[in-house]
């Protein structure tokens, strides 16, 4: 029925552009508000700077990009290791 | 981000090449694609990964082909197969029959670099590093693979990885002494958005910028506007093409053959498209083949807007 709608005009856009369109918004919201490969920059520094101050592993460090495009943050969660017992200064 | 002496290659070629004006008719000369950047290392290989992101877009065919080409005009290569666990290389050049030792019996010590080199019979200077298949991923780091390219380097002209899908630890492993990245990609949504990922990644590692081949372009598909056309696919990802491969089930045969199809006597199509990802990869300018019959279709369209971009 091609034939047909070439004579009454298709509305629709080809599958083709409304892909493109997508892929350009949908790839807008993954790389965020950081250039590409900024935001993996900055993980890997803060866990090296992390795991060099604090005794913990690189897994513990948690770094996320969170919200939306308007309202991102990044966000760095680290649980604090518990002081051991035998380090505690006596009171 | 500090300059290397291949951007100064890929810069003056791009001053140097004489304007070229959009062809109208189908006979007149199609532009020229922009060469691959970076000149081996002074007395050494170049190392190239082929990598994805998404799985099943064509990783394995593309090195095998690409090995394979090289080859065929007569370069030193290996191919290493990066996927461990996931031993794949070796079944779809025909060699699976021949592995002894891997990658991982290397790095461990349990044999010297040679012995798990596969030497392809068909062709004179062809090798094959199989993936171990019963490790899982940690056995390798990015230090070892860095280390057994360094060993190769001095013997070969040209080492393809073909890394695993993911951007996990086989990834790094696999771009970690890469000279040059080749992203392959196919034209739908999900290939395109990993591609996207995988190449924030390999600029962050400061291994960018890498080159797309578009695999499984089906040429009416893009006339009738149902696929992403090459220039669509270039636009979104930013980053130049270096070759198109039509889908082509003689790919399937050649896999079921264990004779990729850049080895084959008899040229296809298919065969070419490797062949001129080869030449352009050595630095010649190449023209993308007519892949459809219309000669002024998107294709066309696509040679005559990359000839007004780079030239």
């Amino acid at each position: 029925m091609s034939w047909l709608k070439q004579i009454l005009g298709t509305k629709e856009p080809k599958s083709a552009s409304s892909a493109k369109t997508r892929l350009m918004i949908t790839l807008q919201q993954d790389r965020g508000n950081l250039p590409p490969g900024l935001f993996e920059e900055l993980r890997d520094e803060i866990i090296d700077v992390i795991t060099k101050k604090l005794k913990v592993s690189r897994e513990e460090v948690m770094v996320n990009l969170s919200g939306t495009p308007e309202e991102q943050r990044l966000i760095a969660e680290i649980q604090l290791p518990a002081l051991a017992a035998a380090g505690r200064r006596r009171r | 981000m500090r300059e290397r002496e291949g951007d100064h290659n890929l810069m003056s070629k791009k001053k140097s090449k004489p304007g070229q004006p959009a062809p109208q008719n189908s006979g007149a000369p199609a532009a020229q694609p922009a060469p691959a950047p970076r000149r081996p290392r002074e007395g050494g290989a170049r190392v190239i990964t082929v990598t994805s992101g998404k799985g099943g877009v064509g990783k394995t065919t593309v090195t095998a082909n690409l090995a394979a080409a090289m080859a065929v005009m007569g370069k030193k290569v290996v191919a290493i197969d990066c996927d461990i666990g996931l031993r794949n290389l070796d079944i779809v050049m025909g060699l699976e029959n021949r592995i002894v030792y891997d990658v991982v019996d290397i790095i461990e010590g349990r044999c010297r670099l040679r012995q798990a080199m596969i030497k392809d019979k068909r062709l004179p200077e062809l090798y094959l590093i199989p993936a171990a298949q019963t490790r899982d991923k940690s056995a390798v780091t990015p230090k070892d693979m860095i280390e057994l390219c360094d060993q190769l380097r001095d013997e070969m002209d040209f080492i393809f990885l073909d890394c695993p899908a993911g951007i996990e630890g086989g990834f790094r492993n696999a771009i970690a002494p890469a000279d040059q990245i080749v992203v392959v990609v196919n034209p739908e949504v999900s290939s395109v958005r990993d591609a996207d990922r995988v190449i924030g990644l390999i600029e962050a590692e400061e291994k960018g910028p890498g080159h797309l081949i578009l695999n499984r372009y089906k040429h009416e598909m893009v006339e009738r506007g149902d696929m992403l056309s090459p220039k669509d696919v270039q636009e979104i990802l930013a980053i130049e093409i270096l070759g198109i491969v039509p889908d082509d089930e003689g790919i399937v045969v050649s896999s079921n053959r264990g004779t990729p199809l850049a080895m084959e006597q008899n040229p296809t199509l298919t065969s070419q498209a490797f062949r001129n990802i080869a030449l352009r990869i050595l630095g010649e300018q190449v023209p993308f083949l007519e892949l459809g019959k219309t000669k002024d279709g998107i294709l066309g369209r696509f040679k005559s807007w990359i000839g007004r971009r780079a030239g």
